[in-house]
C-alpha cells in the first residue's frame, strides 16, 4: 500500500519510471519498475507519515558488510529541519499529484511513443522524475528503491561497504595491476628520490627523517 | 571571571573553531562554542562519543542536505559582478557543511603544508595589476611548529621525505601513509616520466590506529561523506578532547545575530544568539572568536557593522579555481575504493615568469597543487546519463565513475577587491536576515595558469594511456545548469572527482566554453587576527589577501588558530604545546 500516492498515482509513475529507465534483460537492468522508483517516491512524499519522518536513514552501518544494522533507525529532524521539509514536500507532492495527472490513467497502457510523447510534453516533470528514478536505482535500499539491492547489482557496484570497507590490496588494486603488468608503487618512490635530487629541489633541503612516527595518540 | 559565562565564546565549531577551542581549554580557559547547524557528530555528554550517523549513504549526504546548510533556511545567492543586477542566483552558493564540526565532516582531508613561496608572494614575486598580492604577516618558519602540533591534534598521514618541494619540517607525519589508489599506478608514473613530480598525499585520515580512532576502512566513501568509523580527525579529534576537559560547551542550532560590545562600542564582550526555536540568548565572554569561514564571518560583521572602518570586510574572496584535466580509459580504475585522492604534485606551483608570463601581459603567474583522482556515486553518475535506452548502456559502461581520471588543480586565485562577500538586497534567511551574496569574476591570471599548465596535465593523462581527454578551467563565463544550481560548487578540499558528462564533449576537446562539470570551489581562509576597530574580537581574517596556493583551506586555518592560542591563550595551564605562550606578547621564533 501507498503511503502517499494513491493506488492509481503509484500505477502510472511506475509505468514511467520504467520507461525512463526501461528493463533490458539482456544487460541485467532490472527497469525502475521491478526497482521501486514509485516506492521510493512514495516514501519521500509520505516521509511525514513516520516518526521520526524518513529523511534521512540512520547510520553508521546496514550490517550487509558487518557491524549492526542501524539503517532503519531514521535520525530526528528538529524543528528547523521540518521548516525545510515540510516546505520541500509540499511543493513535491503538488508538482508529483499535477504531473502524474497529466501523463494519464490510461499511462501504463500506453505504447512506448505516446508514452515518450507525454513524458515530453513537460520536461521539467520528466527531469524531476529521472533525477528520483536515479535515487531511487542507486541509493540505499532503505529509502525504498534498489530492491534488493537489484540496481547495485545491475552496475557491479558494492553499495555500503563499511565497516568491512576495502582492504589495501583491493585498493592498489594488485590483482589487476599483475594482470596488466604494472610495477609496485614502491618503485617509483625510489626513481622519485633520484630524480627530485637531480632536477634540484627548492630551497631548504628537507630536514626530515625517513621514518614515521609510531601512531601513538599526540597528547 | 564572575560576570562572564567563558572566557572564551567561539562562534563556529569547523575546524577554525574545534581547533581554537581545543589548544584553548587545554590550557586551562573555558569556552562555548555556538554553531548554527546541527550536531550529527559527537554525544554532548561525557564521554562524548560519536554519534555514528554518518554513513555510506548517497541519498542523505549528497541529496538530502543532512550536512546542511538547507538552502531553503539558509539561502545565499551570487553574481558575476555588478552588471548582473543584483543577483543571478538564490540557492546554493558554494555550500561548504553548516553542521558541528563544520568543512571537516565532509573533507576527504588532503592536508599539505603551504610553501615557503605561498607566504611571500608579494617579496618573492611581486605586484599583478588589478590583484592585491601581499606576503602574510608570518613566516613558514613561524608556522612550523603549530602546523606540527595541528597535523599530530588532526592525526596526519604522509611522507615526509615524498615530495621535494615541500618546505622544511621538524619531524617526520604521525603516521605513514595510507594505501595508494590504483589508478595512481598509471597516473603517478606518468606524471613522473613527464618530468613531474607525485607524492603521496599527506591526509588527515588514519593509516593505523591513532589517538583511539580507527585505522581507515578505504570505503571509497571520503569527500562529501562524514566517516563512518572516525578515522578522519579533523574535527572530531579536537572537539572530543575539548569536550572532555569538561570546560567547553557546545551549543548546536545557535545562529549568532549579534556581537555584543561594552558601552564605549569599543570592546567586544560577548554575542547575542537565537535558539532553535528563535528565542534570544546572551553569552558573556572575555573574548570572542568568529571562525563561520569565508562567508558567515564577513556576514556576521557586515550585519552588525562591525570592524569595517576599512571599507574591507568581506572583499579579496578568493576560491579555488580548479583546472579539470580529465581521461577516459579502457580499464576499471577502481576509482570507488580509498579516499578519492592518494596523490599530490606540486610542480606547477612554481611560478612562471619572464617572456611565458609577459606575452600574457603579466609578471607572473603560478597554476596550483594538482590531485589525482577519480570516484563518484552511482546516483550522480546516473543523473549525468540521459533517460532511456541509453541509460542502461551508459550505466553498464560506467565511463565516468569507473574508467575516468582526473587531474584536478587547484589553481591560485589572486585576491581581487572586487571579489567580495556582502549582504543580498532582498533575499532573506529563515529568521529573517540579509543573505550573504558572492560576486566574482576569476582573474585572468587564473585562466593563462589554467591554459598553460592544462596541456601538460593532458599530456601526462595520454602518457597514462588515457584514450580521450578533456580539459576544463572553472571560471563563470555563460552559465550553465550546473553553475546555476550552484555556481560555486562545493568543498574542493572534498573532491569527487569523475563527476564528469559523458559524451556531452568529443574527446580532445579543449577549451573554455562551459562544460557541465560541477565546479567546486571554497574559499580561502586566511589567518587569525584580530578584528579592527573591536578589541577582544578575533577572527580568521578572511579577506585577508595572501595568497593560498590552492591548498585546502583547513589546516592552514587549524595550524593558525592553534598559532594565535599561542598569542593570546596567555600560559598553558599544562605541558605538551609546541611553543611557549606568553600571553599577549608575539610568539617567538623557533
Amino acid at each position: 500500500m501507498p503511503v502517499w500516492l494513491t493506488e492509481e498515482e503509484h500505477e502510472v509513475l511506475a509505468a514511467a519510471a520504467d520507461r525512463l529507465l526501461p528493463a533490458d534483460p539482456e544487460r541485467g537492468a532490472p527497469g525502475g519498475r521491478a526497482l521501486g522508483v514509485a516506492d521510493y517516491v512514495d516514501r519521500l512524499l509520505g516521509a511525514f507519515s513516520f516518526d521520526p519522518p524518513r529523511i534521512w536513514a540512520g547510520g553508521p552501518f546496514s550490517g550487509r558488510h558487518g557491524g549492526q544494522a542501524s539503517f532503519d533507525d531514521w535520525l530526528p529532524l528538529d524543528r528547523l529541519d521540518q521548516i525545510a521539509w515540510r516546505r520541500r514536500l509540499d511543493e513535491l507532492q503538488v508538482r508529483y499529484r499535477a504531473g502524474l495527472q497529466a501523463l494519464g490513467d490510461d499511462f501504463a497502457t500506453c505504447v512506448d511513443d505516446e508514452q515518450d510523447r507525454r513524458l515530453g510534453a513537460d520536461p521539467s516533470f520528466r527531469a524531476l522524475l529521472y533525477a528520483h528514478a536515479c535515487e531511487a536505482a542507486y541509493g540505499d535500499p532503505v529509502y525504498g528503491g534498489n530492491r534488493d539491492g537489484a540496481g547495485w547489482a545491475f552496475i557491479g557496484f558494492a553499495g555500503d561497504v563499511a565497516p568491512r570497507g576495502w582492504t589495501p590490496a583491493e585498493v592498489r588494486g594488485d590483482e589487476q595491476a599483475v594482470e596488466l603488468g604494472l610495477g609496485q608503487l614502491d618503485d617509483l618512490a625510489d626513481e622519485r628520490t633520484t630524480d627530485a635530487a637531480g632536477r634540484g629541489a627548492p630551497d631548504g633541503p628537507s630536514e626530515t627523517e625517513p621514518g614515521v612516527g609510531d601512531g601513538s595518540a599526540p597528547r | 571571571m564572575s560576570d562572564v559565562d567563558a572566557d572564551v565564546v567561539i562562534v563556529g565549531s569547523g575546524p577554525g573553531g574545534a581547533t581554537f577551542a581545543d589548544v584553548i581549554t587545554a590550557a586551562g580557559w573555558t569556552a562555548i562554542v555556538l554553531e548554527k547547524g546541527r550536531n550529527h557528530l559527537l554525544d554532548p555528554e561525557p564521554p562524548h562519543e560519536p554519534l555514528g550517523r554518518f554513513s555510506n549513504d548517497e541519498i542523505k549526504l549528497t541529496r538530502r542536505h543532512l550536512l546542511g546548510p538547507d538552502p531553503l533556511l539558509e539561502p545565499r545567492t551570487f553574481r558575476r559582478d555588478e552588471a548582473d543586477g543584483a543577483r543571478l542566483l538564490t540557492g546554493e552558493v558554494n555550500n561548504l557543511p553548516s553542521t558541528v564540526g563544520g568543512g571537516g565532516v565532509h573533507a576527504d582531508g588532503k592536508l599539505p603544508r603551504l610553501l615557503e613561496l605561498d607566504l611571500r608572494l608579494r617579496s618573492e614575486l611581486g605586484p599583478v595589476d588589478g590583484a592585491a598580492v601581499e606576503d602574510w604577516p608570518v613566516t613558514y618558519d613561524d608556522l612550523e611548529p603549530y602546523y606540527a602540533e595541528v597535523e599530530a591534534a588532526i592525526g596526519v598521514a604522509g611522507d615526509a621525505a615524498a615530495n621535494p618541494f615541500a618546505p622544511w619540517r621538524s619531524g617526520p607525519y604521525p603516521m605513514p601513509p595510507g594505501p595508494d589508489m590504483f589508478g595512481t599506478r598509471l597516473s603517478a608514473p606518468a606524471a613522473q616520466r613527464r618530468g613531474l613530480h607525485p607524492y603521496r598525499a599527506p591526509t588527515g585520515v588514519n593509516s593505523v590506529p591513532y589517538d583511539g580512532r580507527p585505522a581507515c576502512i578505504d570505503c571509497g566513501f571520503c569527500g562529501f561523506y562524514g566517516c563512518p568509523v572516525h578515522a578522519k580527525g579533523d574535527p572530531v579529534a579536537m572537539l572530543q578532547r575539548a569536550l572532555r576537559t569538561g570546560r567547553m560547551q557546545l551549543r548546536e542550532r545557535a545562529h549568532v545575530t549579534d556581537v555584543l560590545l561594552d558601552a564605549a562600542g569599543h570592546t567586544a564582550t560577548g554575542v547575542r544568539y537565537l535558539d532553535i526555536e528563535g528565542e534570544g540568548h546572551e553569552v558573556r565572554s572575555r573574548y570572542v572568536v568568529l571562525a563561520g569561514g569565508a562567508f558567515e564571518t564577513p556576514r556576521l560583521l557586515l550585519l552588525n557593522d562591525l570592524a569595517n572602518s576599512s571599507g574591507l570586510v568581506g572583499h579579496h574572496l578568493m576560491f579555488h579555481v580548479q583546472t579539470l584535466t580529465v581521461g577516459a580509459f579502457g580499464l576499471d580504475l577502481l576509482g570507488d575504493r580509498g579516499r578519492a585522492v592518494t596523490h599530490l604534485h606540486d610542480d606547477h606551483l612554481l611560478p612562471v615568469t619572464g617572456a611565458a608570463a609577459a606575452e600574457h601581459g603579466l609578471p607572473w603567474f603560478r597554476g596550483g597543487l594538482v590531485e589525482h583522482g577519480a570516484a563518484a556515486g552511482p546516483i550522480l553518475e546516473a543523473t549525468t546519463y540521459p533517460w532511456g535506452p541509453q541509460h542502461n548502456e551508459a550505466m553498464a559502461r560506467s565511463e565516468l565513475r569507473r574508467r575516468l581520471w582526473v587531474f584536478t588543480m587547484q589553481g591560485e586565485d589572486l585576491p581581487q577587491p572586487t571579489n567580495r562577500v556582502d549582504l543580498d538586497p532582498s533575499v532573506r534567511d529563515v529568521w529573517g536576515r540579509p543573505a550573504g551574496r558572492v560576486t566574482y569574476r576569476p582573474h585572468r591570471h587564473e585562466e593563462v595558469a589554467s591554459a598553460h599548465h592544462g596541456p601538460v596535465l593532458e599530456a601526462v593523462l595520454r602518457e597514462a594511456g588515457a584514450a580521450g581527454l578533456l580539459d576544463h578551467l572553472s571560471p563563470l563565463g555563460e552559465l550553465t545548469d550546473l553553475d546555476r544550481a550552484n555556481p560555486l560548487g562545493i568543498a574542493p578540499a572534498a573532491p569527487r572527482h569523475g563527476d564528469v558528462p559523458h559524451g556531452r564533449r568529443p574527446p580532445h576537446e579543449r577549451g573554455r566554453a562551459r562544460g557541465p562539470l560541477p565546479r567546486r570551489r571554497e574559499p580561502a581562509v586566511r589567518r587569525l587576527v584580530g578584528v579592527r576597530d573591536v578589541e577582544r574580537l578575533r577572527a580568521h581574517a578572511h579577506a585577508g589577501r595572501a595568497g593560498g596556493a590552492g591548498c585546502p583551506p583547513a589546516h592552514r586555518d587549524a595550524a593558525a588558530a592553534d598559532r594565535a592560542h599561542g598569542r593570546r591563550a596567555g600560559p598553558p595551564a599544562r605541558p605538551g604545546l609546541a611553543r611557549p605562550c606568553r600571553g599577549d606578547g608575539p610568539v617567538g621564533a623557533p
